[in-house]
């Protein structure tokens, strides 16, 4: 049996509303967005976000660089996230674990430093190929969601 | 209320609620974070960090807000 889950669509992207969770993180149950960019081969958390999350990055591991945005970030490994993600029927909701990287920005300078907090999270191809999760995109008629075989 | 679904559906609801007052938003705190909470503008600054201590000041947690940064020049991502 196929199942879907709704996006929204804002400002003409494609954004996953989701309820984020980690134990290990010190993240309780927490809502946050994320844009869906195909054009992306990794997922991860936004440096606005794991300020809003208060999430702790100073002595992780990096995983190395990216450019994104027009910005250079440092990429930081974090351990698995939960995102619990509303069905179609809006009553009920599942839980997907995530592997994210945080990004954290190299620039000093305060414009640049906004620049680079202002990008959203993204969830890339990684999100969709390890989920097995197909994205519909209808964007004339301003429906998009995600579907996937459920047991 | 399943805590998760009390969640996702007040979220949705401010997610929704921030896309249909957009043009709005942007006359108003163009370049500047802004903090959402049950459809509403809570708090706004151009500094990040300055926004999350207002929230902060408010008595709110600012994990528990929106914070999205809105700007009149169009968004590629």
């Amino acid at each position: 049996m196929k199942m879907r889950l709704p996006l929204e669509i804002a400002e003409n992207r494609v954004v996953l509303n989701a309820v984020i969770e980690s134990k290990r993180l010190r993240i309780a149950h927490r809502f946050a967005r994320f844009v869906f960019d195909t054009g992306s081969p990794y997922s991860f958390l936004s440096e606005k976000e794991v300020l809003r999350l208060q999430i702790p990055i100073k002595c992780r591991v990096i995983a190395g660089e990216v450019d994104f945005g027009g910005s250079r970030f440092s990429r930081v490994y974090l351990p698995p996230v939960t995102l619990h993600l509303l069905q179609e029927d809006k009553i009920r909701y599942v839980s997907f674990d995530v592997h994210l990287k945080a990004l954290k920005t190299m620039k000093q300078s305060l414009e640049k430093r906004r620049t680079a907090q202002s990008l959203p999270s993204v969830l890339g191809m990684d999100f969709l190929t390890e989920q097995k999760l197909s994205l519909h995109l209808f964007s004339s008629e301003k429906i998009a969601y995600l579907e996937f075989e459920s047991l | 209320m399943d805590l998760v679904m009390n969640l996702l559906r007040t979220g949705w609801q401010d997610s929704l609620w921030m896309e249909k007052n957009i043009v709005f938003l942007k006359q108003k705190y163009d370049n500047e974070f802004i903090a959402v909470h049950t459809e509403d503008v809570l708090a706004h600054d151009a500094d990040l960090d300055k926004l999350l201590q207002k929230v902060a000041k408010k008595g709110i947690n600012p994990s528990e807000v929106l914070v999205e940064f809105v700007s009149k020049v169009p968004k590629i991502l």
